[in-house]
């Protein structure tokens, strides 16, 4: 039965933006494939003149208040939507309310034409006048509680209520001398109410529903028709997906462009925020300096923070209401059965073009204010990526309710976890026990695009600039030697003393304790051996209760001294390196080191990123032991084939055996969420989820 | 006036910004090829043994800046290092000499009771300690008492030797004794150029004027420990430095006049006391080539 239908409604659903001709083109555009576009224009003329339009096609519909066209005109060209293509079946609700008796006449005429064409018309009708009445073929009135009271011939229904009625003229369905025929009759015998004895209608009707219904099916006796095998024909040819794809851009554009406040607004608004944020915060620390050093300003890692919200709100904005506005057409073009994907991918194409300019509007006049060099692609990509995000949500939003308030309403319920889990506000390590985390990211915060967007500017932004990417490595290697024989090392020789003692307890808790430390030196020592490849240790199995002895301790000892050595050097060689490397820099360019790293490296975010203000070093957690200093140069703790997670600030992220640089790896997630969004979106599974919750 | 301007002119911007950020100063973007050839030195390798006896000997910043109080000369910020420099400090070297200096600073305010202007080098203190990755030693708890507290002088000493002494053992370990020498010349040069600049108007014969001559000791063991770093250009230049120090201690002399011991009973515990004294002959003129020349040192040091 696809494409066989077609439904005018009694509201107009018609793009309000476009002009009365794009309106009716696109729409045939949708509905014929195999037609050229000249052929396209002479139908949707031929159209637009058989309903008296022609003259109004350049003009833009405009809403009910914001009227550019007359109520009649904007039924006319409703009417004309559905009948460009002729449907074989047509369900018509009130074609002619509000429309002058001349142009009702054309539209019964039309609709008329349709039927003598072969089609099926159904008509809802008021207060017919006499010549429209007479033009149809039959009638069905339907009484209160769904009653069919009668079905057959117009003018004979007038006679047969009259009769019912015990009428005295009821052999008279039409003047004989005029033609007239009066409608009204029969509603004003269907309903005819009861007299009281004073005189009044008392509200009761004479005859109901069932008894109308009753009398019929006794006096008339409907024809048999044979049941039909064919299937109807199909007036439809849709286009294929990349055509119907196109159309619905093109549609989409002309309508945002056809509203200047639209576009000016979105173009402004991008660089209008990103101009008042980095101007407030350009941020210069010597009171008595006018020049601004990027590697001063301490506002730089809130500012990268913000930037993300600001790509996360707009992104939202725009989107929200795109679904909503469109009900109506949506509701329209169901019965053209045409494809869901192509609609929703249009647009999304539209969305991610408008924060794809926005992005880079944002990005050209925040990073030139703050001066933050080399990093247009860096950041307009991460925050592409984040307002993508939001567009996608607020398409399903869009969606999934009824009224455009309640859209809003959502809106900070969307937002605010995203400041609040996004990291920069509150560290991960600090919040409520069973949301936050010393080792890895909480798992609710991997679920906020905030949080992969902000770790991957920040830790890019450290690592990655003209600056640090020529120390970055000897940084690592100084950090993680520092930090193993510092803090891991002495730790741990210290548990293996504990060991030695606690195996020669016999109270049960002091067993149990030994028996942790024992499970933290297997976990630990396994972990050394994987990093360390070339120092051997044989007695991991023999770290427990039973197998423990003096033996193993002192080998266990020695292995760890043997990795204080391997540290030692690592750490000594690396200093040497980078010591080295600046004295020959400032060697042959005196002053030039300082001065890039002014340029480049911002200490704000150097503090943030290796989180010097940490006062603990090191944590035990269960039985392993975490490390909390220099986040940026350790690697990701990997606990299994799949494992992606890791600490906030990472240097790169660990999945299937592969290390990826961290930057690239977050802003892939984030188009993985994209991707489930639309998944979301395609199926309305938000729609659906809310039904179910509001049944129960 | 130019930002606004800017604004404006954002489309214009987009343009601009494709052609990339390789318009700054002097090409502040560029990429400098470090040739290999630079690691070909040997990273320093030194022996342990001077620096024990050297610390011992070397007065820990708290004990000069006693001193210094008990001439009279009143307090001066003109004599302290500036804070802010140390931005500009970007190799260990500068970041141990100038923690020497620092600690000698902090040593005069802390004397003065100048806690306010403490606070600014504490945390000058604990970058440089960061970045030198000797930080485990210098929590702020420590520098804040050593900041705080003055007291009780001889626990303030101990604490900060023996924050150093745990210090200096770890670096020894990890073979890093350079950086313990650093930090101990710079305290040196620091104190003395406070001594210094007070003995110009301290009165004659003050106990600091000797005290700036029995220096003549330590400078010998300073040169020892940093002339095994020769290899390395920037020690062989302080070397050169101290080198013209001690030259104007040549004609200070020092005597020795050894004593009896002496049993005494300090505190319910048997105290054996020597009576050793030193003697330490200086001239005025002596003394003011000497300031000359630390504070020629100094300035120098201060502006690596």
């Amino acid at each position: 039965m696809e494409g066989v239908i077609g439904y005018i409604p009694q509201d107009d659903l018609l793009i309000e933006e476009l002009t009365v001709y794009q309106n009716l083109y696109f729409n045939a555009k949708l509905c014929f494939k195999n037609i050229t576009n000249e052929e396209i224009v002479a139908i949707v003329d031929k159209t637009l003149s058989n309903l008296g339009l022609l003259e109004l096609k350049d003009l833009k519909v405009g809403s009910p208040l914001n009227k550019t066209i007359s109520g009649g005109q904007r039924k006319r060209l409703n009417i004309a939507l559905e009948l460009i293509r002729e449907p074989p079946i047509l369900f018509v609700d009130e074609p002619t309310s509000g429309l002058s008796s001349r142009d009702s006449e054309h539209v019964m005429d039309l609709l008329r034409e349709l039927a003598l064409k072969g089609k099926l018309v159904f008509v809802v009708i008021h207060q017919p006048s006499s010549d429209i009445y007479k033009m149809f073929d039959k009638m069905l009135i339907v009484d209160t509680g769904g009653h069919l009271i009668y079905n057959g011939n117009p003018v004979e229904a007038v006679k047969y209520f009259k009769q019912a009625d015990a009428q005295i003229n009821s052999d008279i369905g039409e003047c004989p001398t005029c033609g007239n025929v009066n409608p009204e009759l029969i509603f004003n015998i269907i309903d005819a109410e009861v007299v009281d004895e004073f005189g009044k209608y008392s509200g009761k009707r004479k005859v109901s529903p069932p008894e109308w219904e009753d009398n019929f099916n006794k006096k008339i006796k409907p024809d048999k028709h044979k049941d039909q095998k064919e299937t109807p024909p199909k007036s439809l040819n849709i286009p294929n997906w990349f055509n119907q794809f196109r159309i619905y851009t093109l549609r989409d554009l002309f309508s945002k462009i056809s509203d200047k406040q639209y576009v000016f607004i979105n173009l402004i608004e991008a660089p209008l925020l990103a101009f008042m944020l980095a101007f407030t915060v350009k941020y210069i620390s010597d009171p008595n300096s006018n020049l601004y050093i990027f590697r001063e300003n301490e506002n730089i890692p809130p500012y990268i923070f913000m930037c993300i919200i600001t790509a996360l709100f707009l992104g939202f904005m725009v989107s929200a209401e795109e679904i909503f506005k469109d009900r109506k057409i949506l509701k329209r073009e169901a019965f053209l059965n045409l494809s869901r994907s192509s609609y929703l991918s249009s647009k999304i194409v539209i969305l991610f073009t408008i924060s794809a300019i926005q992005a880079i509007l944002f990005v050209i006049v925040g990073n030139y204010i703050l001066d933050i060099r080399g990093m247009i692609f860096v950041y307009w990509f991460a925050l592409f990526a984040t307002a993508a995000f939001s567009n996608m949500l607020g398409l399903i939003i869009s969606a999934s309710f009824d009224s455009a308030v309640t859209i809003y309403i959502l809106f900070p319920l969307l937002m605010i976890p995203h400041m609040v889990l996004g990291g920069a506000m509150f560290s991960f390590n600090k919040l409520n026990k069973m949301i936050g985390s010393n080792d890895k990211v909480p798992i609710v915060a991997e679920l906020i695009t905030a949080r992969w967007a902000y770790e991957a500017l920040t830790v890019y932004q450290f690592k990655d600039n003209q600056f640090e990417r020529q120390f970055y490595n000897l940084e690592k290697q100084i950090s993680v030697s520092d930090f193993k024989q510092v803090y891991y090392i002495p730790e741990l020789e210290d548990i293996v003393d504990n060991c030695a003692q606690g195996i020669k307890s016999d109270n049960d808790s002091i067993k149990t304790i030994t028996k942790n430390n024992f499970e933290l030196l297997r976990y630990e020592l396994s972990r050394e051996q994987k990093n360390v490849k070339n120092i051997e240790f044989n007695f991991i199995n023999q770290l427990n209760n039973d197998s423990f002895s003096d033996y193993v301790a002192i080998n266990t000892t020695d292995y760890l001294d043997k990795l204080l050595a391997y540290y030692t050097k690592m750490f000594s060689e690396a200093s040497y390196k980078k010591e080295k490397t600046i004295n020959y820099l400032d060697g042959i360019k005196p002053g030039f080191y300082n001065k890039k790293r002014n340029v480049y490296h911002n200490e704000a975010l150097s503090n943030l990123v290796k989180k010097i203000y940490e006062k603990n070093k090191i944590l035990r957690i269960k039985n392993h032991l975490v490390q909390q200093a220099d986040p940026i140069y350790e690697d990701p703790v990997v606990n299994g084939f799949f494992d992606f997670r890791s600490h906030f600030y990472a240097p790169r992220k660990h999945f299937m055996g592969f290390y990826f640089d961290t930057y690239w790896f977050d802003i892939a997630v984030i188009w993985i969420m994209i991707l489930l969004l639309y998944i979301v979106l395609y199926y309305n599974l938000l729609r659906k989820t809310l039904k179910i919750f509001i049944k129960l | 006036m130019f930002r606004k301007l800017f604004y404006l002119i954002f489309v214009s911007l987009i343009i601009v910004s494709c052609n990339s950020s390789n318009k700054n100063e002097e090409n502040i973007s560029e990429d400098i090829e470090i040739p290999d050839s630079i690691f070909d030195d040997k990273p320093l390798i030194i022996s342990e043994e001077a620096m024990s006896d050297i610390i011992e000997n070397i007065s820990s910043p708290v004990e000069m800046a006693a001193l210094l109080k008990e001439t009279g000369v009143p307090f001066s910020k003109k004599y302290l290092c500036d804070v802010k420099r140390i931005d500009k400090l970007n190799t260990n070297f500068k970041r141990a000499l100038n923690l020497g200096i620092l600690s000698s600073d902090m040593g005069y305010l802390n004397m003065y009771d100048k806690t306010g202007s403490v606070m600014s080098s504490m945390s000058a203190i604990k970058s440089l300690t960061d970045d030198l990755r000797i930080g485990q030693f210098f929590d702020f708890e420590t520098i804040k008492r050593l900041a705080i507290n003055h007291e009780n002088l001889d626990s303030l000493m101990y604490i900060s030797v023996s924050s150093f002494n745990n210090m200096d053992s770890y670096l020894r370990e990890t073979n890093r004794s350079d950086v313990s020498s650093l930090i101990v010349v710079g305290t040196w040069v620091e104190g003395m150029y406070f001594a210094t600049q007070v003995a110009k108007t301290a009165p004659e014969g003050h106990k600091i004027i000797e005290r700036i001559g029995e220096q003549k000791l330590i400078l010998n063991d300073i040169l020892l420990i940093l002339k095994n770093y020769q290899n390395d250009k920037h020690f062989y230049d302080l070397v050169q430095d101290f080198e013209s120090i001690k030259e104007k201690y040549n004609d200070v002399k020092i005597t020795y006049t050894v004593g009896d011991p002496e049993s005494r009973e300090i505190n319910g515990m048997l105290i054996i006391v020597t009576n050793d004294e030193s003697h330490v002959e200086i001239s005025k003129e002596q003394l003011t080539e000497i300031v000359k020349i630390i504070e020629k040192v100094r300035n120098k040091l201060i502006n690596l």
